[in-house]
């Protein structure tokens, strides 16, 4: 998969990489490997988001 | 010190917190929505097609991981049947049914089945803050769930071999714990029921409960 072209949007962490959806569409398995490795990824075109995934990478609090 | 968070991210924490908090009355999903690398969640900021949701739930199968996919951008019911029927058009692996109650006659009973890597059909939870969903099933946002990894729960007999459920969820628990999840999961949900008097079964095979006037939606 090649790097990330677009920008992160808006207010999105820094650290969150963002892919462009025709990376998501060509290899889905990636973008969602790299969720499982650092917690979350984003696809967004030209700064705007269209889909975030989240995963946990550690054993959450239970919420009260 | 506040964090400026992307709207979209915001809404899968929000989500995630809503299914840890035991507001579904399900204590697998209440402890499976916060394990590490078990429990997925999408969040899409608009319409998107289905190949998007085929490659989720693909992956998340190979890694037997629950997924659920959350729409925030639906906020009424025609709006949702008619992007499901947008995605039962464009990918052969969804199928909607309607879903006959004979006890409920009331309210339109739509299943929603994704078709696995394996050629099963996996059956979908739907959840969505609709009037007419069971009160278990009345989240912040409309979503679907899904087990999509196979028969992996060795303590569920499969009624039906062609289907997987949420019944087939690998969960790591032994064999005291999963039977204690159970029956605080039955007791729940029953106590979730009560007000206004419905009961679990209904539910069976059933993603959401929905206005009668929709269904013509799909005829």
């Amino acid at each position: 998969m090649s790097k990330p072209t677009s920008r992160p949007p808006s207010g999105t962490r820094a650290e969150v990489r963002v892919f462009t959806s025709a990376e998501y569409r060509a290899d889905p398995a990636s973008v969602i490997a790299h969720a499982a490795k650092e917690g979350t990824a984003v696809v967004a075109d030209e700064g705007r988001t269209r889909m975030v995934v989240s995963i946990p990478t550690r054993d959450l609090p239970v919420s009260k | 010190m506040s964090q400026v968070v992307d709207p979209t991210a915001a809404v899968v924490d929000h989500f995630r917190r809503w299914l840890q908090s035991a507001m579904t009355g399900c204590a697998f999903a209440t402890h499976l929505s916060g394990k590490r690398a078990r429990f997925a969640i999408h969040a899409f900021a608009s319409e998107e097609p289905a190949d998007w949701f085929d490659g989720a739930l693909e992956s998340h199968g190979d890694a037997d991981r629950v997924v659920a996919l959350v729409f925030p951008w639906i906020a009424d019911e025609e709006v949702l049947v008619r992007y499901l029927m947008s995605v039962q058009a464009q990918s052969s692996r969804w199928k909607l049914h309607k879903r006959k109650k004979k006890d409920d006659s009331s309210r339109f009973h739509l299943g929603i089945t994704w078709r696995t890597k394996g050629g099963l059909e996996c059956d979908l939870m739907g959840f969505a803050p609709f009037a007419t969903m069971p009160v278990p099933r009345r989240a912040p946002y409309v979503a679907l769930a899904a087990w999509p990894g196979g028969r992996k729960n060795p303590f569920n007999e499969p009624k039906h071999l062609d289907r997987v459920s949420f019944l087939d969820v690998s969960h790591g628990l032994h064999k005291p714990d999963y039977d204690k999840r159970w029956t605080k999961t039955l007791a729940d949900v029953d106590a979730l029921m009560r007000v206004p008097s419905d009961r679990s079964l209904r539910y069976t095979n059933v993603a959401f409960t929905l206005p009668l006037e929709v269904s013509s939606l799909l005829d």
